[in-house]
């Protein structure tokens, strides 16, 4: 049985409490079996974090990605690590004036200067592999210009072997980076061709521009590899937007149009926007979501999809058998937990941790600001069981990072969702609908 | 830019084009491709070879005719305006790239032949770092001719790299001058000079290595 229990949404409430608390106990008990949380410890994170930040910054993209990876998927680094790296998504070294020019005269045949009717010189944003620029076109429209920085395809290589060096002395002693690091490098080797952005641009414009959602149109014929320009959006960023104390049904609605976005981009399972990070979403004055960066698409494969979709409303059923068979076909489960203690451990944690993720879908609504849950949610993924094996499939990796994403994003908003629709949409596509 | 002078780039450009498929094209050839008079040209220039040496000798004036266009360049760091010097001249070089990389050796760089273009990014070198008053007290010493000649020639050593550059567009190049430019400008910016200076000095006169020094 894969299908969301009806009847479990009419005694959700209940039932979501008692799961709560469920959950509680076994992340207190599975806490304190770990080693030193203390203030001792914070200290030296953050201090460690704060050097590691200048070497990250100056290493640019390829780090930088990592780094913004690490900073939405706090799984894997501790809070005061992550809070550092946060900053990362905003604080770069600028690609010096002149580079800018030059670039835009190589790759567009002309300075800027003279191909804009306005260049604003100083980039606007820092992006992963470059930075954007905001610009005005002859015709008056106003775009924003993203830069590549020269020679990064070429260096990916290289940033990833020094990055790889550099995090083995944050993440636990043993853990195989490895797998993480790879998919970020053939990642990245894909977000440094920015016609496919463009491209990608494209698609989800005609999938979701719509009265709530806002996308950027692609401007082809002032866009190359290295340089994509696109029509500007005006927004605020979520710290901006939190920054102006905004009412409670505000920051329900903008959490409503992420929440609904995610969905929705995963109703007919095409691609995916996977760089859910607080930086590629504006909240318009007329409150609209805009989406921005498509360097990260995925389309992941239909069967790993599906599985993994159905984690969820096999949690909300606890049906223990379920629930193995589904870790065990995605490689998270690597044995008999009834034969061997440590897959024991790692199916308590996942029953357990995967139960407090799928909550949200149980009753109608959900409260995302709910601090009990996000403390409870930050328990698990900062203490996972197998830091020093990698475990599950790889593309677990992205639907982690959106779907994580997805929830740091509400809880940072601290929205109430309603999740009707949501539920109604996974349902269909267990139905085949 | 007057018209005399642009005329002048005009023609350098053309000529340098011209040269790649014959070296010895004529005056006059160059002349009916702008409906001009070779008597025109001839006022202009004395012969063939002026013309092409003017053609390195204008980068300059295009680079400074350039960069009167760019906003808020008063307030360009020392690398960015170094990088703009360079990357100004390397992308008119790359207009005219197999000239360039057939003629840039033995005109300028070779010690034989130095043009005026040696002598020009050297003043305009010069100009650069003078103007720039965020350069730190020691390093401001070593503002001095040789430093402006040893950069002209790490100059010759970006154009050998960029000849030599298979990367698109020549990124490579770009990423070189921009590592290049910026590790200049930490130099001479960071105290990094005034605190060699104050531990020569100390070495020198107050710790015991003084009499070693003074034997």
């Amino acid at each position: 049985m894969t299908d969301f229990p009806s009847t479990k949404y009419q005694r959700g409430k209940i039932f979501a409490q008692t799961g709560f608390k469920v959950g509680k106990n076994y992340a207190s008990h599975y806490l304190k079996s770990l080693t030193g949380n203390g203030k001792d410890s914070a200290d030296l994170y953050r201090k460690t974090a704060e050097d590691m930040f200048g070497q990250f910054t100056k290493l640019r993209g390829t780090a930088l990605k990592i780094a913004q990876s690490f900073s939405i998927d706090q799984g894997f680094l501790p809070d005061e690590f992550s809070e550092v790296m946060a900053r990362a998504q905003y604080q770069v070294p600028p690609i010096n004036r002149t580079l800018v020019r030059s670039i835009i005269k190589r790759e567009l045949g002309q300075y800027p200067e003279s191909l804009f009717e306005k260049f604003d010189s100083e980039a606007i944003a820092a992006a992963s592999i470059g930075q954007v620029h905001r610009a005005t076109l002859k015709d008056g429209r106003e775009v924003a210009v993203k830069i590549q920085y020269p020679g990064v395809r070429d260096t990916i290589s290289s940033d990833i072997a020094l990055a790889k060096t550099i995090f083995k002395q944050l993440v636990a002693k043993g853990t195989d980076l490895t797998p993480y690091i790879e998919e970020v490098q053939s990642t990245l080797l894909k977000e440094t061709d920015y016609t496919e952005e463009g491209k990608s641009i494209d698609r989800f414009h005609e999938r979701f521009s719509s009265d709530d959602v806002v996308t950027p149109e692609w401007l082809p014929d002032y866009s190359t590899e290295r340089v994509l320009t696109m029509t500007y959006l005006d927004g605020v960023h979520l710290s901006e937007f939190l920054s102006n104390e905004p009412a409670q049904n505000e920051k329900d609605r903008f959490g409503q149009l992420l929440w609904d976005f995610f969905h929705n981009q995963v109703k007919d399972r095409k691609e995916v926007h996977a760089d859910t990070h607080p930086g590629n979403f504006l909240f318009t004055e007329d409150g609209k979501l805009g989406v921005i960066d498509f360097g990260c698409v995925k389309t992941f494969p239909e069967e790993f999809f599906m599985n993994y979709l159905k984690l969820l409303p096999t949690h909300l059923n606890r049906d223990d058998g379920e629930i193995k068979a589904l870790y065990t076909e995605l490689n998270v489960l690597q044995g008999d937990p009834e034969k061997d203690p440590k897959e024991k451990q790692v199916y308590e944690f996942c029953k357990n941790y995967g139960f407090t993720f799928a909550m949200p879908y149980l009753a109608d609504t959900f409260d995302f600001g709910d601090k009990e849950y996000k403390d409870l949610l930050k328990g698990y993924t900062k203490n996972p069981p197998f830091t020093n094996k990698p475990r599950g499939n790889k593309h677990f990796i992205y639907t982690t990072r959106v779907h994580l994403g997805l929830y740091h994003l509400l809880m940072t908003l601290g929205s109430r969702v309603n999740t009707v629709q949501s539920k109604e949409i996974l349902e269909n596509i267990f139905n085949n609908k | 830019m007057d018209k005399h002078t642009e005329l002048k780039i005009k023609i350098a450009e053309l000529a340098a084009g011209k040269y790649v498929s014959n070296p010895r094209f004529t005056i006059k050839s160059l002349a009916d491709e702008l409906e001009i008079s070779s008597k025109d040209i001839f006022e202009l220039f004395p012969n063939r070879s002026s013309i092409l040496r003017f053609y390195y000798e204008s980068r300059l004036i295009v680079y400074r005719n350039q960069t009167q266009s760019i906003d808020n360049y008063g307030d360009f760091t020392l690398s960015e305006k170094l990088s703009n010097l360079f990357l100004s001249i390397l992308d008119q070089f790359s207009e005219n790239r197999e000239f360039v990389l057939k003629t840039y050796p033995s005109s300028v760089c070779s010690s034989k032949t130095k043009g005026s273009f040696d002598k020009d990014l050297k003043e305009e070198i010069r100009t650069i770092f003078r103007s720039d008053t965020r350069i730190s007290g020691t390093a401001g010493f070593l503002k001095q001719p040789l430093l402006y000649s040893a950069i002209v020639k790490h100059f010759d050593g970006f154009v050998l790299f960029w000849s030599n550059d298979k990367s698109s567009m020549n990124q490579q190049t770009m990423a070189l001058i921009d590592k290049w430019t910026s590790f200049v400008q930490e130099f001479f910016y960071s105290k990094i000079a005034d605190q060699a200076f104050d531990l020569g000095k100390f070495l020198i006169y107050a710790s015991p290595l003084k009499k070693f020094i003074n034997r």
